[in-house]
């Protein structure tokens, strides 16, 4: 498999709280904030770009296969940030049982997270040529759980994560642990009955280190959310549950990281709003690239138009 | 003064299960009972003076505590999830497959007032399809304790050694007491209740039909019939050395308060259909139809999985 992969080492930090208030200073993402241990804002919108690129080199390599493409390009700025900066993966210095735990509910967007993980340093590249099918693939189109590479859930099944997540938080309360978890939704997924079950539970239980970013990109399989089934304000769902709400840009790197680090003694739900297929401007908001086959003059126009984009971020971060 | 079993054997189920969570909870700090607003009648007080962080009340939500459940297993917690079986088997199959299955997560789900414990309350409280759900999950552990001693032994086993199972709760009678002398067969064995040399007939039960099963031997002895009754606590993974020690029988009967179709029975006969020295199978349980309401007595009775039922079947089929 042909692997393009840009890694940019595995560097983290603790010291959030300040790179927050840096953030917050210099304003949105104008490419110069730095965040965590050393990535700048600069950096994460070149691992969104790597991470939407990897995206296409498994549809490259797979052109018989229809991926989740549009689901997950939609969230590569919120995988770029979660594992980039806001995280301690345990691939560091943080102790392993106090690592902060990520749990893809949307499974299908696996095509984001294996680069994400890749550049956080828990999967390697011997993982990714082990190819994505068959009882020796490490990835795939749906995540299975192996914790050692910072995979916590079998996605594939929607709706289940954010219980799972919320277990995840109530365990770390009863062990006493700092670990946050972090869930990571669709808007699509939130038709299912089992979300709200969860919700329920953690709004209750007041998880305060559950953080839900919810990858907003308006469409489902079917079509737009609007019409399939109107989610309505998920802002004013959550927070009824008992959810501390905020609204970010989920493109905007900075934005993101900054709502990441807000802490409180309830569960927070981050509606990061996305365009479904972004960074490919012939999939942007449409729904037949909801999973589909990628041709090789599609694969050459995304390479261009990401090789473009990583341009632009290069040329404001100057 | 009767022994702690027979003391056992005299108490409701719920009683019981309370009980052993409290004795668990005295020694292990790791454990965890997840309940889905099915705490109360459960009898958890006790454990919840003990270990207070064990209880984790989810409400009327079966998806999330399965999925919680198995949160706080894969933490390192012992878990247990009871409810009625029926909600906690078929209606969160979904969950059961990706987090006990997929996931092999570690949690031992417990379905109380199956088979038709609660037939009063109609066909959606009976739980006859409980262990077909949960038996074609692979690396499953599906157990049916026949009474009380053997239901708390088995609860204690898992809560030390948790893995993903499945408990079935059901009780006819509160004196049924099979293990009275406090023997239980480990999990995944099954056990030799009653034996006659040159059995020709074996009565192979699981649950609580099991003091039916031995009943029906007495009067099947009675009628000259030389009979073996088989306790199958372990549904799965099944004790195929049991069953092929049944080699060169004439039959096998197997009884269940299941439905005909997928649980026990059905389980036996996938095996012995692959040998040629196999004994013929007759399997008894509940019909493949929803039920009307009814008291389990009844219920059991117009299914034939009573004592008189079960012998009666058995003659017939001999041809006697």
């Amino acid at each position: 498999m042909p692997v393009s992969w840009h890694c940019h080492g595995s560097v983290r930090g603790r010291a959030l709280a300040a790179t927050a208030s840096e953030i917050t200073q210099s304003g949105r993402a104008d490419g110069v904030a730095r965040i965590g241990a050393g990535l700048s804002s600069t950096e994460l919108a070149l691992r969104a770009i790597d991470i939407r690129r990897q995206v296409i080199e498994f549809a490259h390599a797979h052109p018989d296969t229809p991926f989740h493409l549009g689901g997950s390009l939609s969230c590569a700025e919120i995988m770029a940030v979660l594992l980039g900066t806001i995280m301690h993966t345990g691939a560091g210095d943080v102790p392993w049982e106090e690592r902060d735990r990520l749990v893809l509910s949307k499974g299908h967007a696996s095509l984001a997270l294996w680069p994400a993980l890749l550049q956080a340093g828990l999967l390697s590249k011997e993982d990714f040529d082990r190819g994505m099918f068959g009882p020796e693939a490490v990835i795939g189109k749906q995540p299975r759980r192996d914790t050692s590479r910072g995979i916590e859930l079998s996605g594939g099944s929607l709706g289940m994560g954010l219980g799972y997540a919320a277990g995840l938080a109530l365990a770390a309360r009863r062990k006493n642990l700092p670990s946050r978890i972090y869930c990571v939704m669709g808007d699509g997924e939130c038709d299912e009955g089992s979300v709200w079950e969860a919700a329920s539970f953690a709004g209750h239980n007041r998880l305060g280190s559950l953080m839900v970013i919810i990858d907003a990109n308006g469409l489902q399989l079917d079509g737009p959310t609007s019409q399939v089934l109107d989610s309505g304000p998920l802002t004013g769902k959550f927070a009824a549950f008992g959810f501390d709400v905020q609204q970010v840009d989920g493109h905007d790197v900075a934005a993101l990281a900054n709502v990441l680090t807000t802490r409180s003694d309830r569960p927070l739900v981050v509606v990061a709003h996305t365009v479904k297929g972004k960074g490919l401007s012939f999939a942007e908001n449409d729904v037949k690239w909801h999973d589909r086959c990628l041709d090789e003059d599609g694969y050459s126009r995304a390479v261009a138009e990401l090789e473009a984009a990583r341009k632009e971020v290069l040329d404001r971060a100057e | 003064m009767p022994s702690e079993e027979l003391r056992l054997c005299g108490l409701d189920a719920k009683q019981v299960f309370g009980e052993t969570m409290a004795l668990i909870a005295g020694r292990d700090e790791l454990l965890s009972v997840v309940v889905s607003d099915y705490g109360r009648r459960l009898n958890l007080d006790e454990m919840r003076e003990i270990l207070p962080q064990a209880f984790v009340q989810v409400g009327i939500a079966e998806q999330s505590q399965v999925e919680v459940a198995a949160a706080l297993a894969n933490e390192g917690f012992h878990v247990l999830a009871p409810s009625y079986a029926t909600f906690i088997t078929s209606r969160v199959l979904d969950q059961v497959r990706v987090m006990l299955g997929m996931m092999e997560s570690p949690v031992v789900l417990v379905g109380l007032s199956a088979g038709c414990e609660s037939a009063s309350l109609g066909a959606s409280h009976m739980a006859l399809e409980d262990l077909a759900c949960m038996r074609t999950i692979p690396g499953m552990t599906v157990v049916c304790p026949a009474d009380n001693v053997e239901l708390s032994s088995i609860l204690q086993e898992l809560a030390a050694n948790p893995r993903p199972a499945y408990v079935r709760i059901s009780q006819y009678e509160t004196d049924a007491c099979i293990h009275a002398r406090g023997q239980h067969t480990e999990i995944g064995k099954a056990e030799v209740l009653r034996d006659t040399p040159d059995a020709e007939v074996a009565l192979l039960a699981t649950g609580p039909l099991t003091s039916e099963a031995l009943r029906a031997a007495t009067k099947l002895t009675r009628e000259g019939v030389k009979v073996r009754v088989v306790e199958f606590a372990t549904v799965k993974p099944l004790d195929t050395n049991a069953l092929d020690a049944l080699a060169g029988m004439r039959l096998a009967v197997t009884v269940e308060d299941h439905c005909i179709n997928g649980g026990f029975g059905s389980s036996v006969a996938e095996h012995l259909s692959e040998r040629d020295d196999s004994p013929r199978v007759l399997r008894l349980g509940m019909p493949d139809v929803y039920l009307a309401a009814d008291t389990p007595a009844k219920t059991l009775a117009r299914a034939g999985l009573d004592a008189n039922g079960i012998a009666s079947a058995t003659l017939a089929r001999l041809g006697r």
